[in-house]
């Protein structure tokens, strides 16, 4: 089995200071492949940007440049061709060195059989060939990749104006519909949307999560909070919630904003899920300590707080605790995965019926921000 | 002593559902007497042009949408910010869209046209909450 596109010869370089080897070489291979020869490193720069070979010879000894430094520049420029190495056996210090860091993929030494080269040639090329494809496939993966994720960030994104208005007229049917029966089936197509909603909301979080590179930003503390009940998911709006606020501040607070108020904007809607079924509203506890080194962060909530079998599971994707809780077990993983993007921490307290605390730490990015 | 918050509100907003849903709300939960719609940024702002010449009647509330073809909710600003200069009026004005965009959010903070950027659906009592703490800069 062969990789090669029959119809195309391998392209084959020859760099040696003596131009009778290289005609040699010339005349020996030219009838199998596309032979180029050069007696000195310019000539063979020239001809490596001009004719793309996949494989190249050299020689070791050399007035000039040696084969093993020649390869080592040829290898920050053009890194795709495999490069072998001929030479006599006196240098073999050089070479082990010279193969151990990578600059050559084999040697051959003097004299040459004609086999010998046809040999080395062809597994040359099947490393070449089998790189190429790799490198191909990698690129072709990542662009699949970005693009789907795009593609999903897009619809979701174009979902949501749609939604709101839905969401907008189940509100108006609330105070226009008087039928008792229309009400109660109104109530339910609120209670749907609200999950399609908050599903398209996490997607979204997800996407752009995996996506923005940080950018670290001096922290408004009021701003944050404020930004954080405003993208509240509609159902779990502020008038069910409580919020008591304490800071405790001994330097400036930098960090990766949007992550930080992803964070707490998911666990501050958990805490209103999660609220006692009794409760009017859920009662939240947020407590701010800036340090100059890290940021603790503690969200605390009187809700009904988590079964001890279930406190190791809860930052996995999808995992959900009851089933009947609207949710797409996205939301905690998400937290998981924006605290793992900026080197945070979360730890979780609670038993069930006490409520949950969860403890954040996130390194302050003090001198880290951006110009 | 009115009943109602504002006595005037103009809403552009491209979606006719979400246009009819803000009428509804401002209505019920007597935020605005009157209120008159328009679908693009531009006739708004001709109408705001003859409000300065004493032509059309004064609003005091503008909630304006932030995704439409043609003028955007923030292109529309940039005129808007030379109408206010003009005329000397400062209603209040409210973004209100369905982005979940931060880049939204920071140019929406910034943006000192912008009482505050809020969510669709609207939240009519956070709405009236804003207007409240607000009225004092008038």
């Amino acid at each position: 089995m062969t990789p090669r596109n029959s119809t195309k010869p391998i392209r084959v370089l020859y760099l040696d200071d003596e131009d009778n080897n290289l005609r040699s070489f010339k005349a020996a291979f030219r009838r199998d492949y596309e032979v180029y020869t050069a007696n000195n490193t310019e000539d063979a720069f020239s001809i490596l940007k001009s004719h793309r070979p996949q494989v190249i010879f050299s020689d070791q000894r050399m007035p000039v440049t040696s084969g093993v430094e020649f390869f080592n520049a040829v290898r920050q420029v053009f890194p795709e061709p495999v490069r072998i190495l001929i030479t006599g056996f006196t240098d073999v210090n050089d070479i082990i060195d010279a193969i151990n860091k990578g600059h050559v993929y084999r040697y051959i030494t003097k004299p040459w059989s004609e086999a010998e080269i046809k040999v080395a040639i062809e597994n040359a090329y099947d490393l070449y060939h089998t790189r190429r494809q790799l490198k191909d496939k990698i690129e072709d993966l990542e662009k699949t990749n970005n693009e789907l994720n795009r593609f999903v960030y897009s619809v979701s994104h174009d979902l949501r104006a749609p939604i709101a208005s839905v969401l907008g007229l189940v509100k108006v049917a609330g105070i226009d519909v008087t039928d008792p029966a229309a009400s109660e089936l109104f109530e339910k197509v609120d209670r749907s949307v609200h999950k399609l909603d908050l599903l398209v909301n996490n997607i979204i979080d997800y996407y752009k999560n995996s996506k923005a590179t940080e950018e670290f930003v001096e922290v408004n503390l009021e701003n944050l909070v404020e930004d954080v009940l405003n993208q509240l998911h509609s159902g779990e709006n502020r008038e069910n919630l409580s919020l008591q606020k304490s800071i405790s501040q001994n330097a400036r607070f930098f960090g990766d904003y949007f992550r930080i108020r992803i964070v707490l904007s998911h666990l501050i809607a958990n805490a209103i899920k999660f609220k006692k079924p009794e409760q009017q509203t859920a009662q939240v506890d947020l407590k701010f300590g800036i340090e100059e080194e890290k940021v603790h962060i503690i969200v605390k909530d009187h809700g009904v707080g988590i079964l001890q079998d279930h406190v190791e599971q809860i930052f996995k994707m999808f995992f959900r605790g009851k089933d009947q809780m609207a949710g797409s077990g996205l939301g905690l993983y998400i937290v998981k995965e924006a605290l793992a993007k900026m080197n945070g921490s979360i730890d979780v307290h609670s038993s069930p019926g006490e409520g949950a605390e969860f403890h954040i730490i996130i390194p302050n990015m003090i001198g880290h921000e951006d110009e | 002593m009115s009943e109602y918050q504002v006595e005037y509100c103009l809403l552009i907003d491209d979606n006719m559902v979400d246009r009819f849903v803000h009428r509804r709300l401002l209505e019920h939960h007597k935020i605005a007497r009157d209120i008159l719609e328009f679908d693009n940024g531009k006739e708004a702002l001709d109408y705001l042009a003859q409000v300065t010449t004493g032509d059309k009647r004064v609003p005091d509330l503008i909630l304006l949408d932030l995704m439409m073809p043609e003028m955007d909710g923030f292109e529309f600003l940039k005129h808007y910010e030379l109408w206010v200069q003009r005329s000397k009026m400062r209603p209040f004005l409210f973004m209100v869209s369905s982005t979940e965009d931060d880049h939204d959010l920071k140019r929406s903070r910034d943006n000192r046209h912008i009482i505050k950027l809020l969510r669709k659906p609207l939240i009519p009592k956070l709405l009236k909450e804003v207007i409240d703490q607000n009225s004092d800069l008038k």
